[in-house]
């Protein structure tokens, strides 16, 4: 069964402190969103009053439409796996995927077969006599899942589970997990605070900071279109360059001076109203900063920087460059050969400029594609439902088809 | 590994600083004049007739196993003995255990106002002093005393008529803060996360601590019964304020017999074996705690 989840208006108030703050949003069913943030940001809240682990200040929160403020986290039917993996330690791998079933009262054949089903599903067949203490964090990691898997809950809850893990070992998990949500097509709320696994796993992503939603959307939407200055520099690594520029218009066009240069807007690009002639932050990817000799025709845009530092990645290289008194960070190809203090040409695509008011930080440049950047105000269904449906084609995997394969395998 | 046995000696080995005896020296005379010795000399004293008056004060000798016979077919000390176990079972190992443990997650569970002044009471009563909660309890189950007047028979005496429950019910009233304390201790330092999964999978109260919660306080639960064990075993001060092991020998448990016999019978080296029989009850039960401590997680 696959159900929808929806805060509405949801606060959470812990002593003074606000740690979500008027939370509106809507996870379709069957979606994987990631929650994703710096800490202290109210997503690891989010993901317990969701479970029904804390309880909101104000507001509703619905799973698959039933208002659920009320309701025990025994009786919501979801499933959560926890950054610790929170496996009970005297029990061993058998008992601990069988505890939710038993604790529902599945009769004990049902358990036993759910069981080896998961644990086949999940490579642990063998390891089922053994106690999480005799396990790797990966095998550990593992087990959780299928603690969680077993029940066919109407919703998974993950809090961070990939964080205890070595990097290669949550790549592999990564994957994996991508895969199980494709397989079972359960409505996943993922939180994080890690952007590769934000970007390369949901279906949405919604950005918290400070105890609010700053935006909504798909992760390629989320990338090119950020709502605002936090979500812009908190997507992408290494982070998005700003520096101060200022908007001017003349004769109904409209140009930006920044870094010592002045480019009119990209024709389509479309300023929210009274943007005009103000201060602004410009926002620049290092990718779409390039070394002139390996920019393309479309960067017209020049700018003199001084080399300040090289960080070479093997596959490319940053470069931390001054231009015009401001730091600004580069993409490099590898072994381009440009050292510390050299004199260089950055190159610049003007349609990639981003541009944000000075003052409040909201973006004021609307590009033609997105279909609506202001999130903040227009988490509304029939965007994100289309957002959402749009990824999952893209994916080949039609919720329908989804739902199938699931019930055949795990019922 | 087989490389250590090419490479010599290892250099990361622990080995004992000689040095360092001269410093030890202080603590090993005191160790071994203040306890060591002591605890030989009375495992000596109750193999021998030693008394406190008389001739075998002075001329007193080694007699084998004679304590040990006579113990055997001493009916007081088979009775005491017996008194002693049900004293250690009832009243620490359940009474207190049981309820400290009881307290402990209602309290969890209390809203502030309430864990502070249920808490509060309750070791009130641990930090009295043993002689005034034996006056109290005294007070409270003579004829006429409140537990006769809210029972409805004003002239029983309750520490006549059951004067080991009595006993019994007075000090885990008095130690039920230890556990308390202890468990309450235990629950703090649960890892959270597992009690909330357990939760979240949809397991009842009961079952949450039935399944999860008992069986990860275990190595609490066994360091509580160790300590209460050994605490309440030597227990004399309550018992003989309330009963003096009256009426009778209804409430003579080892301690009071002990001393029974050494000091108001001068018999030092039979009351000196008895207690001996005290440490070994001690040791028994402290090998079946350590044992059940060895914990399987």
């Amino acid at each position: 069964m696959l159900s929808e989840v929806r805060f509405e208006g949801v606060h959470k108030i812990f002593g003074t402190e606000n740690a979500v703050e008027d939370l509106n949003l809507t996870v379709n069913a069957g979606e994987f969103l990631v929650l994703v943030g710096p800490s202290g940001c109210g997503k690891t809240t989010t993901l317990r009053m969701l479970a029904g682990l804390e309880r909101p200040s104000y507001g509703r929160i619905l799973i698959g439409g039933k208002l659920v403020n009320n309701v025990s986290p025994r009786f919501r039917d979801v499933a959560m796996v926890f950054q610790s993996y929170a496996l009970y330690p005297h029990m061993n791998v058998y008992d601990n995927l069988a505890f939710g079933m038993r604790a529902r009262g599945a009769a004990n054949d049902h358990v036993g077969r759910r069981v080896r089903e998961t644990a086949e599903v999940l490579g642990l067949g063998h390891l089922l006599k053994r106690r999480p203490s005799e396990l790797s964090g990966g095998q550990r990691q593992r087990v959780a899942l299928g603690r969680a898997l077993i029940r066919q809950p109407q919703v998974f809850l993950m809090d961070e589970p990939l964080s205890n893990l070595d990097a290669g070992l949550r790549v592999q998990m990564r994957a994996e997990l991508s895969r199980l949500h494709q397989r079972f097509r359960v409505t996943t709320v993922y939180v994080t605070h890690d952007q590769v696994e934000a970007m390369t796993m949901g279906d949405r992503i919604a950005v918290m900071n400070a105890g609010r939603l700053q935006q909504v959307d798909a992760p390629e939407t989320l990338y090119d279109n950020p709502a605002n200055l936090f979500v812009a520099g908190f997507i992408g690594s290494p982070r998005m360059n700003f520096v101060p520029g200022k908007l001017t218009s003349a004769n109904g066009r409209s140009s930006v001076t920044f870094l010592g240069i002045t480019t009119p807007l990209s024709t389509g690009a479309r300023l929210t109203a009274g943007a005009d002639d103000s201060e602004v932050t410009v926002g620049i990817r290092p990718e779409d900063l390039m070394w002139r000799p390996a920019a393309g025709p479309d960067c017209t845009l020049t700018l003199a920087a001084t080399v300040d530092v090289v960080e070479p990645m093997g596959h490319e290289a940053y470069v931390t460059a001054l231009c015009a008194g401001e730091t600004v960070t580069s993409r490099f190809p590898p072994r381009s050969g440009v050292r510390t203090q050299e004199r260089v040409e950055l190159a610049l695509n003007p349609a990639r400029l981003h541009l944000f008011d000075a003052q409040s930080g909201m973006t004021i440049l609307q590009r033609p594609q997105a279909a609506g950047v202001d999130t903040l105000r227009s988490v509304g269904e029939a965007r994100t439902n289309d957002s959402a449906r749009g990824r999952s084609e893209r994916q080949g995997e039609p919720e329908a088809r989804g739902a199938t394969t699931r019930s055949e395998e795990i019922s | 590994m087989a490389v250590a046995g090419t490479l010599g000696p290892r250099l990361d080995r622990e080995r004992f600083q000689w040095s360092s005896l001269l410093m030890l020296a202080p603590g090993l005379a005191l160790l071994g004049g203040l306890f060591l010795g002591p605890v030989l000399y009375a495992f000596y004293i109750g193999f021998t007739n030693l008394a406190l008056v008389g001739s075998r004060s002075r001329d007193y000798s080694f007699t084998g196993l004679e304590n040990v016979t006579r113990m055997l077919g001493d009916y007081v000390f088979v009775k005491s003995s017996w008194l002693t176990i049900l004293f250690v079972v009832g009243s620490a190992i359940v009474g207190q255990s049981v309820l400290g443990m009881l307290l402990a997650i209602l309290l969890r569970n209390a809203v502030v106002p309430i864990r502070v002044v249920v808490g509060s009471v309750v070791i009130v009563a641990w930090v009295l002093p043993e002689i005034t909660v034996a006056l109290i309890w005294y007070a409270f189950s003579q004829a006429g005393g409140t537990l006769s007047i809210l029972l409805g028979h004003t002239s029983s005496n309750y520490l006549v008529l059951v004067p080991m429950l009595i006993v019994s019910v007075a000090n885990l009233w008095r130690n039920v803060a230890f556990s308390m304390l202890v468990f309450s201790a235990g629950l703090r330092n649960l890892p959270s996360e597992v009690l909330e999964a357990a939760e979240v999978e949809g397991a009842s109260v009961w079952r949450r601590y039935r399944l999860v919660i008992l069986p990860l306080l275990r190595p609490t639960i066994v360091t509580n019964l160790l300590l209460v064990t050994i605490l309440n075993l030597s227990e004399f001060t309550l018992i003989y304020a309330m009963t003096q092991g009256g009426p009778g020998i209804e409430t003579t448990t080892l301690p009071i017999y002990v001393y029974q016999e050494a000091f108001v019978f001068h018999q030092l080296g039979y009351g000196t074996a008895i207690s001996l029989v005290l440490v070994l009850i001690g040791a028994i039960f402290s090998l079946l705690f350590v044992r059940a401590s060895r914990s399987q997680v």
